[in-house]
């Protein structure tokens, strides 16, 4: 039941209103957040603190996208910052993220996925070429918002424990995003369709078609 | 050779269960208030809205399960000392725990068949949990 999840990364919590099921991270960053149950009942939250190299910072940027309204992001190239989602079960999930700027280009991404610390490979690892731009989680770039929000594309991930875990930062490159978001992977429909849910935009997913099918 | 347990060890744990109880505080009363306002909104069916509290209530009883785990550790009398030196007493463990442990039970056990009555439910949350301490605008 607690699935989906969605994290939005940002400073301020009432710089925007999140809807179900987006969850705004914005605390402090000078300790680790982990654990906060989401109001959906997921346990999630920054396990990394502060130090030398790992220095997080966020911005609140622009409104138009709640999703897409701020960024977390690393300081330092050294530094590596880790994610926690604790998942309701084992399973096939998909995954789907932004990571760009609103007000500038350049971003770097370098985001990890690992199932507990099993790295699950990096979803995105491009830099984006100008403001309000995203990688999405197939590492393809979104050219603007409204593009992210309509054709971003999910990766597929089947976890063997329930800790959901990802890293921005290469150890070399810092990274970033502005959102993240799982769900369980439905499985085909009776009649043998398999629903492409990368040809979804969430939005319309959280809307209505999902309740259908879930 | 394995890294000792020194008071480094300690004190991280100590300060885990610091932001285990004292976030757990504030999840309680910050979720309350968003579920009460969906409520109102009618914006999340009941059913999906009632999971949510349900799936909440789990993830605070697991929460609130870690530390009678680290009671029954070797290594809590050095957690507890090191608490006593800030001046904290082993009774306001216990002190926190009541009220958060009642919310988790009444959370998981309520009725939420309508929206008066979730709403109904997080007005007691929010009427029992009061808001942490913070240096910061949370």
């Amino acid at each position: 039941m607690p699935l989906p999840q969605g994290i939005a990364f940002r400073t301020t919590l009432a710089f925007v209103t999140d809807v179900s099921p987006d969850f705004c991270e914005s605390a402090n960053m000078e300790a680790p957040t982990y654990p906060q149950t989401t109001p959906e009942g997921n346990n999630v939250g920054w396990e990394t603190a502060d130090g030398a190299t790992n220095i997080l910072n966020s911005r609140d940027r622009n409104t138009s996208v709640p999703r897409l309204a701020g960024i977390h992001y690393g300081i330092h190239a050294a530094g590596v910052q880790e994610y926690r989602i604790d998942l309701p079960s084992a399973g096939d999930k998909i995954i789907r993220l932004a990571a760009g700027d609103y007000s500038y280009g350049g971003f770097l991404t370098n985001v990890e996925l690992f199932d507990t610390t099993t790295s699950l490979g990096v979803l995105a690892s491009a830099t984006t070429a100008g403001a309000q731009r995203y990688i999405d989680a197939t590492n393809v770039e979104r050219t603007s918002a409204a593009d992210w929000v309509a054709n971003n594309a999910s990766a597929t991930k089947t976890f063997a424990s329930t800790i959901l875990r990802f890293k921005i930062g290469t150890g070399a490159v810092s990274g970033g995003l502005s959102f993240f978001f799982v769900d369980d992977f439905v499985a085909p429909t009776p009649d043998g369709k398999v629903i492409d849910y990368s040809k979804f935009p969430i939005e319309k997913l959280a809307a209505g078609p999902r309740s259908l099918l879930a | 050779m394995a890294v000792p347990v020194t008071q480094i060890g300690i004190l991280r744990v100590l300060l885990q269960v610091q932001s285990n109880l004292s976030g757990l505080q504030k999840n309680m009363r910050d979720n309350a208030q968003t579920w009460r306002t969906s409520a109102l909104a009618q914006s999340i069916p009941i059913a999906t809205l009632a999971g949510f509290m349900n799936s909440a209530a789990a993830a605070y009883q697991a929460r609130l399960g870690w530390l009678p785990v680290l009671q029954a550790n070797p290594e809590w009398p050095r957690i507890r000392d090191l608490y006593i030196t800030i001046g904290g007493t082993v009774q306001e463990f216990n002190d926190m725990l009541t009220p958060l442990n009642a919310v988790a039970d009444q959370l998981g056990l309520a009725p939420k068949a309508s929206y008066a009555e979730i709403i109904s439910v997080c007005d007691q949350i929010i009427a029992a949990i009061n808001a942490p301490l913070t240096l910061w605008p949370e």
